[in-house]
């Protein structure tokens, strides 16, 4: 019988707000939009539209200190410590394990590095990805293995898996996963130069969509061993993780593979793992970029996987009102679903006008719905045809 | 008992060597003869058409085609063929600057004539995932593409978790390592060695029964491994113990019986490195029992993801019945990869 992995505590720092709290709130009554966020003249950088994160601290000037993923990454892992209850001090004799999803890592000290003199004084720690990572375990004095996963747009998801396999082969007992991504000049720039970039808003699957929009992103989840929370008398669980599929396409660096069998791939060995079918998923977090082609091959491969029944699923596509943060999406997503199975309610999917007839899911996008929700299954994708789902059930 | 897993395929590509033949030349060759610090080590003699044909590799990156080569060489080498079916074969890759000097020259490009001369063809290239994703496009591995980015032990922590998910039935066969680009120049002068300026060193790894049942060579055997994250440890602030480190763990890390334990350093100079051998050194003499220690020449080069896949290679073919690959990171990441000699 394999040990029960439960999501115990959630951090979330979004264009939605700096809490978890607030973030939910807003997903389900507020509208958002991207903002233009000019830092260079337009001739350089035509599109500089995305959903960010408001900072109460000048970002430039933060920058130099520490890399805004990294610091919003820390402040929302103390908030997910908080969320289940957990005191970094009481966790001496356990061994806690952190997995974090980045695409870009700390772009911000990056692209300043390239606008002015190098940052002065950077140890030679400075110039990893996986500083995010380290820094929120050295804060919080966590000593168990420190991964950094780079799967681009499914990364926080992979966290999560990987995540889980940890407490599953005993390795840790609690892991702090999610995902850290912040905009980057870069990203936005090859973006825009592949034409993926959507002039509106983030619409996916409407009918209009044309491509997607960056969002800045920050989660942070506690997964723990069951035996670990019935140990310290934990009662509030928000959701369990219960498997994940994992899948490669293996066909094109920024195309989906157009028949969609290894996302279906993912979502068949994803309900497996889970130990459940079709009929046990009540709510699909889809990936849902916005992206033309990747939106309607998502969706033909939700029809052939859930049949007649993919009419009757809860469909939150919640890139609308968050754009896409990247390596962080997928951490973003599971935690998204945690909220749901917990509150028993489905977000609506912001910024979509008409669902699109093609991709023929039930997308709601007036009012959330209340509805008890067993299981959900959460898809992300990326760049490379880097596939997961993930299935998140009940605590 | 955990199922076993057997390394049968092996490629490299690096300045100083560029398949498993020259690896052992220059591993055995006079320590005097290392080249000296402050200058990046060039990969002088790489064909990218050599590996890659004639066409077809304009737009990907060098450390793309570095990853690339090494990838069909360690295919080759396991002499895998099509005996795995696409949906069998996953692939996981450590890597730290796999893009680093791709994202600056595309920085300076935005900043200097504007991201519309970024060319379409490369645009992709920013994301530390691509040469994964080429592997799959290029060699048909759809079982799973991981991409691992912790500080200068994602390589160990690819083959780790590649093996895991042999053992889990993920996948029946993974290519697994680590590949690097060209380094920030700010690192060259912590480490002993000059920075290589890029190398992949690729694994392909499958469960022994079905490596002999087919009739692989093994180079060598997968044993257990331990990642921790030991700021604090390797500075030499607090004591392993607090952090959980017991005598116990060596014995399970390389054999209850075994003496010397042979340990295969990737410090490099990096003195959080020498900091972890001390520590399995100390665990040693209290179970007493001796330390051996095999330290790889300079003339490799450090290169961070790939330094320690190259202690692996150096245990691989120093013949030994095992041994404990030790790196660590300037952050505080610690590993400790155990492997045993090629089954009989």
């Amino acid at each position: 019988m394999t040990a029960r992995v439960l999501v115990t505590g959630v951090g979330l720092i979004s264009p939605l707000g700096h809490s978890a709290r607030g973030y939910w709130e807003s997903l389900l009554y507020r509208e958002s939009l991207p903002q233009e966020h000019p830092t260079l003249p337009p001739a350089l950088l035509p599109n500089q539209r995305y959903y960010g994160i408001a900072d109460d601290e000048p970002a430039e000037e933060t920058a130099r200190a520490e890399s805004r993923a990294t610091r919003l990454a820390v402040k929302a892992t103390g908030m997910a410590l908080d969320d289940a209850g957990l005191i970094p001090a009481d966790l001496s004799r356990t061994t806690v394990g952190v997995c974090f999803g980045t695409g870009m890592g700390e772009s911000d000290r990056l692209e300043i590095s390239h606008t002015e003199a190098a940052l002065r004084g950077d140890a030679p720690s400075s110039f990893f990805l996986s500083r995010i990572a380290a820094r929120l375990a050295e804060t919080y004095g966590f000593t168990g293995a420190n991964t950094t996963l780079s799967t681009a747009c499914s990364a926080g998801s992979y966290a999560m898996a990987l995540a889980h396999e940890r407490i599953v082969s005993g390795e840790a007992e609690v892991m702090v996963a999610g995902g850290s991504e912040i905009y980057s000049r870069v990203g936005q720039g090859c973006f825009h130069r592949l034409g993926a970039l959507d002039p509106v808003a983030c619409r996916p699957f409407d009918v209009d969509r044309k491509g997607t929009v960056f969002g800045e992103g920050v989660a942070a989840l506690i997964l723990e061993s069951e035996e670990h929370a019935r140990r310290r008398g934990r009662r509030r669980v928000l959701a369990q993780f219960e498997g994940a599929g994992w899948s490669c396409d293996g066909y094109h660096t920024t195309a989906p593979e157009p028949t969609g069998r290894w996302i279906e791939a993912a979502m068949l060995r994803a309900l497996s793992a889970a130990g459940v079918t079709p009929q046990d998923i009540d709510c699909v977090l889809p990936h849902g970029t916005g992206t033309s082609l990747n939106d309607l091959v998502e969706s033909q491969a939700l029809a052939r996987v859930f049949g007649d029944r993919v009419r009757d699923l809860k469909v939150s596509a919640i890139k609308g009102k968050l754009g896409h943060s990247g390596g962080s999406a997928g951490a973003v997503a599971c935690a998204t679903a945690a909220m749901i199975l917990e509150r028993g309610v489905v977000p609506p999917t912001g910024n979509v006008n008409v669902v699109d007839a093609e991709c023929g899911l039930p997308i709601r996008v007036d009012a959330p719905t209340p509805a008890s929700i067993r299981h959900v299954l959460v898809n992300a994708y990326a760049f490379g045809g880097n596939n997961i789902s993930v299935v998140l059930g009940r605590g | 008992m955990r199922d076993r897993i057997a390394l049968t395929g092996i490629g490299l590509v690096s300045p100083a060597a560029s398949s498993l033949e020259s690896f052992a030349r220059v591993r055995g060759a006079e320590a005097d003869a290392a080249p000296v610090g402050g200058r990046m080590l060039p990969l002088l003699d790489f064909d990218p058409a050599r590996y890659l044909g004639e066409r077809g590799f304009k737009y990907l990156t060098p450390a793309t085609q570095y990853a690339l080569a090494a990838a069909r060489l360690a295919l080759e080498d396991a002499g895998v063929g099509d005996y795995y079916q696409g949906e069998e074969r996953g692939v996981v890759l450590g890597t730290n600057f796999a893009v680093w000097s791709v994202l600056a020259d595309m920085d300076a490009t935005i900043l200097r004539t504007g991201a519309d001369q970024i060319r379409p063809m490369e645009a992709a290239n920013f994301s530390v995932n691509i040469p994964a994703s080429q592997l799959s496009i290029r060699y048909g591995l759809h079982a799973f593409n991981v991409t691992l980015t912790t500080a200068r032990i994602a390589g160990l922590e690819a083959v780790a978790l590649g093996a895991e998910c042999l053992r889990r039935g993920r996948a029946r066969m993974v290519l697994a390592g680590a590949l690097e680009g060209r380094a920030p120049e700010a690192l060259q002068g912590y480490f002993s060695p000059p920075i290589a300026e890029g190398a992949a060193c690729l694994m392909v790894l499958e469960p022994l029964s079905a490596a002999l049942e087919r009739g692989a060579r093994v180079h060598g055997e997968i044993g257990p491994s331990l990642f921790r994250f030991w700021p604090a440890v390797l500075e030499g602030v607090s004591a392993p113990a607090e952090s959980g480190w017991s005598e116990g763990m060596l014995a399970d890390l390389v054999g209850p019986g075994l003496d010397p334990v042979h340990l295969f350093e990737a410090g490099h100079g990096c003195p959080r490195c020498e900091r972890l051998a001390q520590i399995v050194d100390a665990a040693a003499s209290s179970a007493g029992r001796r330390v051996e220690r095999h330290v790889l020449s300079d003339r490799f080069g450090e290169c961070s993801t790939v330094s320690p896949m190259m202690q692996v290679l150096d245990f691989c073919l120093s013949g030994l019945d095992a041994g404990l690959v030790v790196a660590a990171s300037p952050q505080g990441h610690a590993a400790l990869s155990g492997w045993l000699r090629a089954a009989a």
